[in-house]
C-alpha cells in the first residue's frame, strides 16, 4: 500500500503513537526521533520508516508539498510529505547519581528497592501534571512491598484530573501520608534529610528517609523538546483552525498542553492529529479568507488594526494583504472597511466569536 | 456505502462528522435534542479581550461546517431504538417524529456526553431559594445572552462576587467522586472575562486545588497577585447561607471558621454520567464503568467526549476526530 507519506517528529510515545495510527490509516508515516528504541516505546514499528537519530532542520513548502530538511551527524537529507505531525514531549530526567535518591522515572521503570523502610516522594514546582499519577501509583506499590515501607508524598497541590482523583482515596487507604508544603522545602542528601512545614496544620515536618525520589525540582535538561524552536514557539493555531492545528496549514501539534498530558490525552490527541494530517494528505481543503479589492482599498489600514486574528498587514503602496492562513473568515474587518474594499467570499463565522467582536469595538 | 453512525451532536460529536466529511466519508448524527451543538450552545465567548482559547466557539465551527456538508445527514429529536449486529456492522433503528428509520453502519460513534451536576441537588447551597446563587453555566448563559451579568435580585452590576470552585465533584456523597477536570479551566477565564467587563468587580476564588489544563498552573496565583481585585480562598465553602445577600460559611487554614457575604455566588458545576448511559450500554453491548461512564471493547463502537469521562471542550474535539480517524479505517478497511 502507498498512500501520501506523512512525517511524524518527537522524541516520545505521542510520536510514536501518531506513527501508527498513520500507518493504520493507509498513509506511509516516516518518524523522524532523536533516540530508537528508547525505554517505554516498541522496539520495532513494522511498516513505519523510522529514521532514529535524526532531527527536523527546516521545512518549506505547504499542505501536500512539504519539503522536510532532516538532519542526521551533519548529513541533511530532504523528504518530501503531505502533512506534517509535530508530538514534542519533555524527555525524562536522567537518573540521579546520588546514593539514596532516584528520579520519578527512574523508580518507575526500576521500582523500589525492598529493604526500603522509609520512603519520601517529592514533587517539586516543575512537577508536570502526569508526575502526580505516576507518583501516587509508586506510593500505593511501595506500601504493598513486604517490607511494608513508611511512605510519604510531598507537594505543594494535588493535581489529579478527572479519575485519577479515587488514586487519592486508594493511597490513603493503602497508608501514604501526604504532605502538602507551601514555601519552601530543604533537601539534603548526606545525611539524606528532607524538610517543609506542612499546610494547613503549620506543622514543620522532618523525615530521614533511606529513599528519596524526585521530580520536577529543577527544570534544567528534563525538557529536552524535538523539533525547530520556530515550529514549536507559539504555534498553537487559534481555535477555529480546529483541534490540534498550528499557525501552519499542514502541521498538527499533539501534546501541546503546557506541564505535559495525561497519557490518556496523549493519546487522544496523537490519533486526533494523525487523522487530520491523513485527511489533509488525502484531500487537500480550500479555506475562505476576506479578499481585498486593490483598485478599491485606500490604505488607511483600518484592518490591520481591527482584525482580532492579526491577518490583516499593509503590503506594497500601504494596501492591505490578508495571510489566508491567519483569516479567521470572521467579517469584522468587512464590516470597518470604509472602501468597501473587503469581502469575504462565503459567510463569516457565527457564534460566540460574535462577543469577541464587541469586546474590540 | 456503509456510513458511520455518531450519537450525540455536541462538540465530540460534530468533530467526528467534520473530520469523516472531510476525509469523504458519510456519516449520520442522531441528536435527541432539537438542535446540534449540545452544551456549548449556552456558554460565552470569554475574549477579554483577545481569545484565551475557551474553547466555546469550537462547537459554533464545527456546527456551521456540518450543517453544510452533504456528508454529513442530522436527525433531531431522535432516539434509537434497536441495534442488530450483522457480519458487515450495525443495523440501528432511529425513531424521529416523522418515523422510524433504518442506518447501516460501518461504526458507531458514542458521543452522548455528560450532564451538568445540578446544584439543587445540594440542599446545603440553597441555589433554589436564593436567587443570587448561580451555576457556572447560569453565567455562562446570562452572558452569552446580555454580554454581562447583573446581580438577579437587584437588577445592578455586581460589586462582589464569589467563584466555588469543584461543586458536585470531587464529592463522594453529591455529585461525582471523580474529578470534572474542565470548572478550573472555564472558571479561570470566565473569572478574565468578568474582570474585563466589570472593572469595579471584586473576585473572590475558592478552592481546594488549582487544575488548570493547559494554562500555566501558576497563573490563578499570578493573576491574583498582579490584580488587587482578585483574591484566593484555599477552602471548599461548607454552605451558602441564605439572606438578601448570599453568604458563604467556610473554615480557614487556620481552622477558625469565617462567613463573608457576597452580591453573586457563583458555583463552578462539574460533570455527572448522562442517565441514558446505562440503555446505551445494553443497546450496543458496551460496558459502563463503576463511575457510570462509557467503556467499550467492540472494534465497531467508539466512545468520545464526556459520556466516557469528565474533559474539557478542546479534549472532547481532539477525541470526536480521533473517533472519526478510527472509524475510517474500519470502513476503508472493508471497502
Ligand atoms: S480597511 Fe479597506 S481601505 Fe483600509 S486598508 Fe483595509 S482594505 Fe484597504
Ligand atoms: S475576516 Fe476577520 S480574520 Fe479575516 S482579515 Fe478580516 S478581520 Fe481578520
Ligand atoms: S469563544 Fe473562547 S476560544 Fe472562541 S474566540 Fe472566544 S475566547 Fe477565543
Ligand atoms: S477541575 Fe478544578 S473545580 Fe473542577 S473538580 Fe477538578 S479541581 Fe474541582
Amino acid at each position: 500500500m502507498s498512500g501520501p507519506t506523512i512525517l511524524v517528529v518527537g522524541p516520545g510515545k505521542a510520536a510514536v503513537d501518531a506513527a501508527i495510527e498513520i500507518r493504520d490509516q493507509g498513509a506511509e508515516a516516516v518518524l523522524v526521533i532523536p533516540r530508537f528504541p528508547y525505554p517505554g516505546l516498541p522496539e520495532v514499528l513494522p511498516g513505519i520508516d523510522v529514521l532514529s537519530e535524526h532531527e527536523l532542520l527546516r521545512l518549506d513548502g505547504g499542505p501536500g508539498d512539504f519539503r522536510a530538511h532532516v538532519i542526521s551527524s551533519g548529513n541533511v537529507t530532504e523528504v518530501h510529505c503531505a502533512a506534517v505531525v509535530m508530538a514534542p514531549e519533555p524527555l525524562p530526567p536522567m537518573p540521579s547519581g546520588t546514593a539514596g535518591v532516584m528520579t520519578l522515572h527512574q523508580a518507575c521503570c526500576e521500582g523500589i528497592p525492598h529493604s526500603v523502610q522509609q520512603l519520601v516522594i517529592f514533587l517539586g514546582p516543575e512537577a508536570d501534571r502526569p508526575s502526580f499519577v505516576r507518583a501516587v501509583d509508586l506510593a500505593i506499590k511501595a506500601c504493598a512491598l513486604p517490607a511494608h515501607p513508611r511512605v510519604w508524598l510531598f507537594s505543594e497541590e494535588m493535581q489529579a484530573y478527572g479519575a485519577d482523583e479515587l488514586l487519592y482515596a486508594d493511597a490513603q487507604a493503602a497508608g501514604v501520608t501526604f504532605v502538602r508544603t507551601n514555601g519552601p522545602v530543604t533537601l539534603n542528601t548526606d545525611p539524606l534529610r528532607i524538610g517543609a512545614v506542612d499546610i494547613p496544620s503549620e506543622v514543620p515536618i522532618n523525615i530521614l528517609p533511606d529513599l528519596l525520589v524526585t521530580d520536577g525540582v529543577t527544570d534544567s535538561e528534563a525538557l529536552s523538546r524535538s523539533g525547530p524552536a520556530q515550529l514549536l514557539e507559539g504555534t498553537v493555531g487559534h481555535v477555529s483552525m480546529g483541534p490540534v492545528a498550528t499557525m501552519r496549514e499542514g502541521v498538527f501539534l499533539c501534546s501541546s498542553y503546557d506541564g505535559g498530558a495525561l497519557e490518556g490525552e496523549s493519546r487522544t490527541g496523537a490519533r486526533a492529529a494523525a487523522a487530520r494530517a491523513v485527511t489533509l494528505a488525502l484531500n487537500p481543503l480550500t479555506r475562505s479568507a476576506a479578499v481585498v479589492d486593490r483598485d478599491k482599498c485606500s490604505a488607511c489600514l483600518t484592518c490591520v488594526r481591527s482584525c482580532p486574528f492579526l491577518a490583516a498587514r499593509p503590503g506594497d503602496e500601504g494596501k492591505a494583504v490578508i495571510d489566508s492562513t491567519l483569516c479567521q473568515a470572521c467579517g469584522v474587518c468587512v464590516g470597518g472597511c470604509p472602501s468597501r474594499a473587503l469581502s469575504l467570499p462565503e459567510d463569516g463565522t457565527m457564534g460566540p466569536k460574535a462577543g469577541l467582536k464587541e469586546g474590540l469595538e | 456505502m456503509r456510513q458511520v453512525v455518531i450519537l450525540g451532536g455536541g462538540a465530540a460529536g460534530l468533530a467526528a462528522s467534520v473530520e469523516l466529511s472531510r476525509r469523504g466519508l458519510v456519516s449520520t448524527i442522531v441528536e435527541r435534542s432539537p438542535t446540534l451543538g449540545g452544551r456549548s450552545l449556552d456558554l460565552a465567548c470569554k475574549g477579554s479581550p483577545a481569545c484565551v482559547r475557551c474553547d466555546a466557539c469550537y462547537p459554533h465551527d464545527l456546527r456551521r461546517e456540518a450543517s453544510g456538508s452533504e456528508r454529513v445527514h442530522v436527525m433531531l429529536r431522535a432516539e434509537v431504538e434497536e441495534v442488530r449486529w450483522t457480519p458487515e456492522g450495525a443495523e440501528v433503528k432511529v425513531s424521529t417524529p416523522d418515523g422510524m428509520t433504518i442506518l447501516e453502519a460501518g461504526a458507531v460513534i458514542l458521543a452522548t456526553g455528560s450532564t451538568p451536576f445540578d446544584p439543587s441537588a445540594d440542599p446545603r447551597l440553597h441555589s433554589q431559594d436564593c436567587p443570587d446563587v448561580l451555576s457556572s453555566l447560569d453565567v455562562e448563559r446570562r452572558l452569552a445572552a446580555a454580554n454581562r451579568l447583573t446581580v438577579p435580585s437587584t437588577g445592578r452590576p455586581p460589586q462582589e462576587m464569589a467563584i466555588v470552585q469543584c461543586v458536585g465533584s470531587r464529592d463522594v456523597k453529591r455529585g461525582a467522586p471523580y474529578c470534572s477536570k474542565a470548572c478550573c479551566k472555564y472558571a479561570y477565564k470566565l473569572g478574565l472575562r468578568l474582570r474585563h467587563l466589570h472593572p469595579d468587580l471584586r473576585l473572590t476564588f475558592f478552592f481546594m486545588d488549582w487544575r488548570p489544563l493547559e494554562d500555566a498552573r501558576k497563573a490563578l496565583e499570578a493573576w491574583a497577585a498582579a490584580d488587587s481585585q482578585v483574591r484566593l480562598v484555599r477552602s471548599r465553602p461548607a454552605e451558602v447561607i441564605p439572606g438578601e445577600r448570599p453568604t458563604l460559611r467556610y473554615a480557614t487554614p487556620r481552622e477558625s471558621v469565617e462567613e463573608e457575604s457576597f452580591d453573586i455566588v457563583m458555583l463552578s458545576v462539574g460533570m455527572v454520567p448522562c442517565s441514558a448511559n446505562p440503555r446505551l450500554a445494553e443497546l450496543f453491548g458496551i460496558d459502563v464503568d463503576a463511575l457510570g461512564h462509557l467503556r467499550s471493547d467492540r472494534e465497531r463502537v467508539l466512545v468520545a467526549g464526556t459520556s466516557g469521562g469528565p474533559k474539557d471542550i478542546r479534549e472532547s474535539v481532539e477525541e470526536g476526530t480521533a473517533a472519526a480517524g478510527l472509524a475510517a479505517r474500519i470502513l476503508e478497511a472493508k471497502d
